[in-house]
């Protein structure tokens, strides 16, 4: 671990050295400006984490993929945590109201009258998921939250690193008794749950559900191809969900014709994406980022490439990326159980993101750079944890169009019984 | 995890002294992306605004008598919750998009 979060120390310090520290001591008691790009990106910031972290959303990626992997045990089932905090999703002007009887000039120094300050968000996430024979049962709860940051750094560090993932348990356990949500305008607390049921074969994998935030919920998935698609049920609409992906999760061409000649074409995903993106609009529709996204993961067991083409607004290639890896490192337990390869390790990725002109958004466009380095360790079948820190990531700023620049860093652990 | 601290370091730095002037522009993109979802439209506005206007930088450490900084932001403020109605009536007529608010006499000017 300690390799990785030295060398994110040096990309993050040469990406932003003149922004690590302020000078001087900046006002306790400011407040966010409204009527600035920087307040809506925030706002939109809060809503889309709220809309995109949800219980759902963790429940496919963590808990009900271990679960779906021993489907063929006679019973069993995976429990799964996940934590993510992305600082500086948005940088907004704040100031120093004086209706709140504080003197800008005694607590903090003149020049941060009004100030610059970053936004912050933190989403954390627990589920489990059982099964007996094909049928099974699964829940996962999610709280995501998000602010001005505080103006000490160190306990801004605290805060989202320690006490707020301490905090959220209890929440998280009792999700669906517990109506505490705020939203401020500036800062919001959301909750959410989901809790269904799902059906699995060799052939074919489907759950439904219902989540506190989105309705009904229904997601379908070959074993064959990894063709997927899902959807969520808005009262009495059926509608595609806010973010809808369809395509090749990950295809093993190896694993498809029983060849293991084939095993250094690697896995090969190919997907389509479709978005909410922008402002959000007063005339009734919406924005949408359309995407197509090929990945190659583990040429030669080493190396992954991949490339995305943005299709809506502004057609154009929006990112391209490498990333090299040890021998096993995507290794999962559908793989075969005599592969001497290990599972887990380090995986360094780099490489460049477009962003389209949005001055809607304070955004003027052009390349950034990217990184993600990961850290995974753990067997298949068991459990494994993991940790990634991203600058730049292009699901990120999908998400947050306007976050250049901004660092995430992600937490999992699962374990499967 | 120190590692994960110092990259929380960067909690406020001072404000762009155009903040107020580039913040009424954006006004104006948003509320015309928001009221005719057209983004090409909110783009071009804001290069219009950006090449007929001149900024006004807010000094914070001395600002004009009567006018704290942070009543600058009145321009984008007033700008972001004019009406659609209002919006489209106002077209690209940029002029009258700044005549919304009198903090915009304070913060930009015709180039």
């Amino acid at each position: 671990m300690t390799p990785v979060l030295l060398l994110w120390t040096t990309l993050a310090h040469g990406q932003q050295q003149s922004e690590l520290v302020g000078e001087g001591r900046s006002c306790t008691g400011a407040v966010p400006i409204a009527g600035t790009a920087g307040y809506a990106n925030l706002q939109s910031a809060l809503r889309t984490s709220a809309s995109t972290y949800t219980a759902a959303r963790f429940a496919e990626a963590h808990t009900l993929t271990g679960d779906a992997r021993s489907f063929k045990d006679p019973a069993g089932g995976s429990v799964a945590y996940e934590l993510h905090t992305t600082y500086n999703v948005a940088r907004l002007p704040a100031y120093q109201p004086s209706a709140l009887g504080l003197d800008y000039a005694e607590g903090c120094d003149p020049q941060y009258r009004v100030v610059e300050r970053p936004a912050d968000l933190n989403a954390i996430s627990a589920g489990f998921a059982l099964h007996k024979g094909p049928i099974g049962l699964f829940y996962a709860a999610s709280l995501s939250s998000g602010q001005m940051a505080r103006e000490d750094p160190v306990m801004r560090g605290v805060y989202w690193s320690m006490l707020f993932p301490i905090y959220g348990l209890y929440p998280l356990i009792s999700a669906p008794f517990l109506p505490i949500e705020y939203d401020t305008g500036g800062s919001s607390l959301t909750i959410d749950f989901i809790a269904g049921a799902s059906f699995n074969t060799d052939l074919l994998e489907v759950r439904a559900g219902y989540t506190k935030s989105e309705g009904g919920y229904l997601f379908a998935r070959d074993h064959v191809l990894s063709l997927f698609g899902s959807l969520v049920v808005h009262g009495k609409e059926v509608q595609v969900g806010g973010v809808f992906r369809t395509g090749l999760q990950s295809l093993d061409p190896a694993a498809l014709a029983r060849n293991a000649a084939l095993k250094g074409i690697g896995r090969t995903g190919l997907y389509y994406r479709d978005l909410p993106f922008g402002s959000s609009d007063d005339v009734g529709t919406e924005s949408r980022l359309r995407s197509g996204h090929l990945r190659q993961a583990s040429l030669a067991g080493i190396v992954d490439v991949g490339a995305s083409y943005r299709i809506r607004p502004d057609p154009t290639l929006s990112e391209a990326v490498v990333g090299f890896h040890n021998r096993g490192w995507d290794t999962t337990a559908d793989d075969d159980e005599e592969t001497d390869d290990a599972y887990g390790g380090f995986l360094v990725q780099g490489g460049a993101v477009e962003l389209p002109a949005l001055h809607s958004l304070g955004v003027s466009g052009g390349w950034y750079p990217s990184a993600r380095v990961e850290a995974r360790m753990g067997e298949p079948g068991v459990g494994h944890a993991s940790f990634s820190l991203l600058l730049n990531d292009e699901e990120q700023l999908a998400l947050y169009p306007f976050a250049r620049n901004a660092v995430s860093y992600n937490l999992v652990i699962d374990a499967q019984f | 995890m120190i590692a994960l601290l110092l990259l929380a370091c960067t909690a406020f730095r001072e404000v762009d002294p155009d903040s107020p002037c580039r913040e009424a522009g954006y006004a104006i993109a948003r509320r015309t992306e928001e009221c005719t979802d057209d983004t090409e439209l909110a783009n071009a506005r804001y290069e219009a605004f950006e090449a007929g206007y001149a900024c006004i930088p807010m000094d914070v450490l001395d600002p004009e008598p009567g006018v704290a900084p942070e009543d600058l932001y009145a321009c984008s403020f007033t700008i972001d919750r004019l009406p659609c109605e209002v919006v489209l009536e106002l077209g690209d007529d940029l002029d009258g998009w700044l005549a919304s608010a009198d903090a915009c006499a304070y913060v930009v000017e015709p180039a």
